[in-house]
């Protein structure tokens, strides 16, 4: 029976852990999608929101309102980022190499400044919710309710996406520039939403991360590096690929944590990416170009 | 205009008529300069010349070409690994660092088969795999590799030659010398018609390809180039610091070089030594605040590529010419 255990143990913290890096992938994928922009600072926006609940714990606030300013801290960082640096760039020749380093230069400043201010490894101390028994494992019910929080964010901006007249111009401006700016949308704009929804959706998925595991000044690397494999893997603009591709990473992640040693997980990770890319160029579910 | 634009134009103007003697006066100084400079400034120099080749290996993929290409750190230490291990097993030197250029150049080809297929940020994220899996297997190999630890690497001449002439002054000439030759090599190269292909595959594949240009192999030729380089570099690098460890060759490195030839400017060759100067010589600079390295790096990397799109070169070939 202990096969199957193990089994079951790694298929469900897998998925939880594709869960939480979904939120990563898909603001990095929206980002991508929408603007164009690789954005190599994504995960920044975990580390940024799990460290700021770390400090506001620490200065005596509370867990509620300490995640509310969390989250507003990263959607705002969101759009600065956006307006300062990027905004710079729209309409240069190659646009996509630009905000590739610029974002990459943005993401170093922000795991130095991180280590200064804070200095290791941080735990978010979660609510005390208690756990279930599942098979032969203690399964915390706070690793439930976060995968269900990342599943409900996942859902809404599926619907946002959908239904809204911003997540609308969104597609419009992700489909065709200049058409979607001939019927008014303004492309600015469109853009500022986007950054701050993409940092958003990144700044739960570390917050929820540094409750179930902990937070640390390059987190936002490893972040991206997950993302970016996911995104690429699951195909750019591909909203389910995306999805599937988060929680195949995750179990694989978690496969080779438990059964082979968790020094080999980021091995294991880029030999996935490395295979996947290799063979099909533009991920599973995609196709290579996408108009970037 | 300003009065520092004043000021700038006026210098470069006085620059401009006298182009000749302050080329000669450079080059004078820097022949004299091993009899100058304290040997721990002398090491910094040689390394610049080391960073200055390496940047070839950003500005002819990533300028030129258009390739993000992201594993340099790990074509150096190709190339720096298979020097040390030539030269442990028997082999001259000066015999293994054309081995390992072409080892390193290989190596790059043979990536670039799968990985040209993909293209922009795809390529980008097979190539930074790439780098990361090369770091991660010198780490699980330790008997080969020497592991974490590092390995101790031979060294380049016979030691016949270090008893005449003080080793950092050999390296410093040499590193010199194999800087000026790479730098009119690739200056030549990317005037050429070869470099007009790369220009035109950056900018329409599709266009570049109608008029009779074969952009998958010009595309392997940048990715071979680029291994190349830094294979030479990296067969300099081992026997220049007499040790190699696996940390030198990770990610952060291949940061570095496109660093260089991005702050440099990524489409004008000279611009390489005036990267790889910042890259090297700003962090001992910094040593004060040695903390906010990362920080300084980052926003002069944002600055420049916003403000500053042809680098330093690009400024002041705009200035000179």
């Amino acid at each position: 029976m202990a096969a199957i255990d193990t089994a079951a143990f790694i298929v469900v913290n897998g998925l939880i852990f594709g869960a939480l890096i979904a939120l990563t992938a898909v603001g990095l994928s929206l980002i991508f999608g929408v603007l164009g922009v690789p954005n190599f600072a994504q995960g920044e926006f975990a580390a940024v929101a799990g460290f700021t609940v770390v400090g506001l714990l620490g200065a005596g606030v509370s867990l509620a309102p300490a995640i509310v300013v969390a989250l507003g801290l990263s959607c705002v960082l969101g759009v600065v980022a956006e307006r300062l640096t990027i905004a710079k760039l729209y309409g240069r020749d190659n646009f996509l190499l630009l905000s590739f380093f610029v974002t990459f230069g943005l993401s170093l400043v922000s795991h130095n400044v991180l280590r200064i201010a804070f200095g290791g490894f941080e735990q978010i101390p979660g609510p005390q919710l208690g756990s279930i028994a599942l098979f032969d494992f203690e399964l915390s019910v706070l690793r439930l309710v976060a995968a269900l929080i990342a599943v409900v964010m996942l859902g809404a901006l599926h619907l946002f996406t959908k239904y809204t007249y911003v997540g609308l111009a969104m597609r419009a401006v992700s489909d065709d520039r200049q058409g979607a700016e001939m019927l008014g949308i303004d492309y600015d704009r469109i853009s500022m939403v986007t950054f701050g929804v993409g940092g958003l959706l990144t700044g739960v998925s570390g917050i929820l991360y540094g409750m179930l595991f902990t937070v640390y000044p390059t987190l936002g690397v490893s972040l991206t590096a997950f993302a970016f494999t996911i995104v690429v893997v699951g195909g750019v603009g591909s909203f389910t690929g995306v999805i599937a591709a988060s929680l195949g990473i995750g179990i694989v992640e978690t496969f080779t944590a438990t059964v082979v040693g968790s020094e080999y997980r980021f091995f294991a990770i880029f030999l996935v990416l490395f295979l996947v890319l290799t063979l099909k160029p533009g991920g599973i579910g995609g196709d290579v170009d996408v108009g970037h | 205009m300003s009065a520092i634009e004043v000021t700038v134009e006026r210098a470069a103007s006085v620059a401009r008529s006298y182009r000749r003697t302050l080329l000669g006066a450079l080059a004078l100084m820097l022949l004299v300069w091993p009899f100058v400079l304290q040997s721990s400034m002398l090491g910094n120099v040689t390394l610049v010349f080391v960073f200055g080749l390496l940047a070839f290996s950003a500005i002819v993929p990533i300028g030129f070409a258009g390739q993000l290409i992201l594993s340099q750190g790990a074509f150096f230490g190709i190339g720096a690994y298979t020097f040390v291990k030539l030269t442990a097993a028997g082999l001259p030197g000066i015999a293994a660092v054309p081995v390992a250029v072409v080892v390193t150049a290989g190596t790059a080809y043979v990536l670039g088969w799968p990985a040209t297929r993909a293209s922009g940020i795809y390529l980008g994220i097979i190539t930074l795999a790439f780098n990361e899996l090369f770091v991660i297997a010198l780490n699980l190999f330790p008997a080969f590799t020497g592991g974490s630890t590092g390995i101790r690497s031979p060294q380049l001449l016979p030691d016949a030659v270090y008893d005449v002439v003080p080793s950092e002054v050999v390296y410093y000439y040499l590193l010199l010398v194999a800087f000026v030759l790479v730098y009119l090599g690739f200056r030549r190269l990317l005037g050429s018609r070869i470099g007009w292909a790369f220009l035109s595959i950056k900018e329409n594949k599709t266009v570049a390809e109608s008029i009779g240009i074969d952009a998958h192999r010009y595309r392997l030729l940048s990715f071979t180039i680029a291994g190349a380089t830094c294979g030479l570099a990296g067969s300099l690098y081992a026997p220049l610091t007499g040790y190699i460890s696996p940390t030198v060759f990770n990610l952060s490195t291949s940061i570095d070089i496109i660093l260089a030839g991005i702050i440099g400017g990524l489409l004008v060759p000279i611009g390489s030594i005036f990267g790889a100067a910042v890259v090297v010589l700003l962090p001992d600079l910094l040593r004060f605040i040695s903390d906010f390295r990362l920080t300084v790096f980052g926003v002069l990397l944002i600055v420049v590529l916003i403000y500053l799109p042809e680098g330093i070169g690009g400024w002041l070939r705009d200035r000179l010419d």
